[in-house]
């Protein structure tokens, strides 16, 4: 079984990375998207931490032998989706910078042809 | 008929002059632009100086980004034909008008430039050959077709795949993986005989430290493109 001291240790710290995120959100350091992502990590960590009989029980079927190790794969699993997820969106994020970088090249040739054509039609005009 | 030959540049300033001069030669028909990819030596400088028709891009995006800037580029304004034309001097310009008269009189949407047809002229080194007769197979097992030379960089195509390459296009080692997307639609892709040169500066993206990269990520990719449609 845990130790009473762990028990309060754990929720403790996530408490603090709880309170983090939110000090976090608040400064628009992160987006709620992947606060709430965290966020749900965090609660279910102290959720275990609360009611290790869950993770015995959840050791046992998984043939986990302490319920501690159960803990750290638990939060080990969550966070390897957290850190797929932002996988994803980095690859989402570098699909949007290539468009606009190629807008933006696109755009300045345009404009810089466009000062060509209207500084002809100036000089045309001074003839 | 307004075409483009689009030249992606990526510390080209050795070849560059020559490849323009040779397109205004021998390709009159065709307007050109360089899309530099964040060159590091004079290639910027260079295509001011000469006057040159360049766009120049904010961040370095790699081969496939490149050349869909141009393709972007081509569909924004109107162009029915846009071309792809390696700017380290492999490519002859001579090849695009009757290039274009095959996508034309072939109905096709693509027409590749290939080496292995008459095999004349540069045909790369013999594991480079091994390489690319393995993606040669793995198209014919993917799509049923045969592309002698998938990894040409020397690819015409129509305005139809103008807008779909604006829309998506892989972003490193472009050539296999877009020619199993555009079979895999039932587009139509020709090839024609080209003669080749060696490159006369710089060197190939692909080395023998990225070669076992190179080639899991193009076949992966394949089979990926195969299962989109």
């Amino acid at each position: 079984m845990m130790s009473l001291r762990l028990q309060l240790g754990i929720i403790f710290i996530m408490l603090v990375v709880a309170g983090s995120i939110v000090h976090f959100l608040r400064r628009k350091s992160i987006d709620f998207r992947y606060a709430l992502a965290w966020l749900f990590v965090d609660v279910v960590i102290i959720i275990l931490a609360i009611f290790p009989r869950a993770m015995v029980w959840l050791s046992q079927i998984l043939g986990v032998a302490s319920p501690v190790n159960m803990v750290l794969f638990v939060g080990l699993c969550l966070s390897l989706v957290v850190i797929f997820s932002l996988s994803m969106s980095v690859s989402r994020l570098a699909d949007k910078v290539r468009k606009l970088s190629q807008e933006i090249a696109i755009i300045r040739k345009d404009v810089f042809d466009g000062d060509n054509r209207v500084r002809e039609e100036m000089n045309n005009i001074k003839d | 008929m307004k075409k483009l030959v689009i030249i992606p540049a990526f510390n080209e300033e050795g070849n560059l002059e020559k490849t323009i001069l040779d397109i205004k030669e021998n390709a009159p028909a065709f307007d050109y632009v360089i899309i530099n990819d964040c060159s590091t030596d004079g290639t910027l400088a260079m295509c001011r100086r000469h006057g040159f028709s360049y766009l120049n891009l904010p961040v370095n995006l790699g081969i496939g980004g490149a050349v869909q800037t141009g393709y972007r580029y081509a569909y924004y304004h109107g162009y029915d034909i846009a071309v792809q034309f390696d700017g380290d001097g492999q490519h002859s310009a001579s090849y695009l008008p009757e290039m274009a008269e095959r996508l034309e009189e072939t109905g096709s949407d693509m027409v590749i430039g290939s080496r292995f047809i008459t095999k004349e002229g540069f045909q790369s080194s013999s594991l480079r050959r091994l390489g690319i007769r393995y993606f040669t197979f793995l198209i014919r097992l993917l799509t049923g077709k045969k592309i002698t030379d998938p990894t040409s960089g020397m690819r015409m195509i129509n305005r139809k795949l103008m807008e779909k390459f604006t829309e998506e296009y892989p972003k490193d080692y472009p050539e296999p993986e877009s020619v199993v997307t555009v079979l895999s639609e039932k587009h139509r892709v020709t090839e024609m005989p080209v003669i080749m040169n060696e490159r006369e500066e710089g060197s190939s993206s692909i080395s023998l430290g990225n070669g076992v990269y190179y080639m899991v990520k193009v076949s992966f990719a394949m089979v990926i493109a195969r299962m989109k449609r």
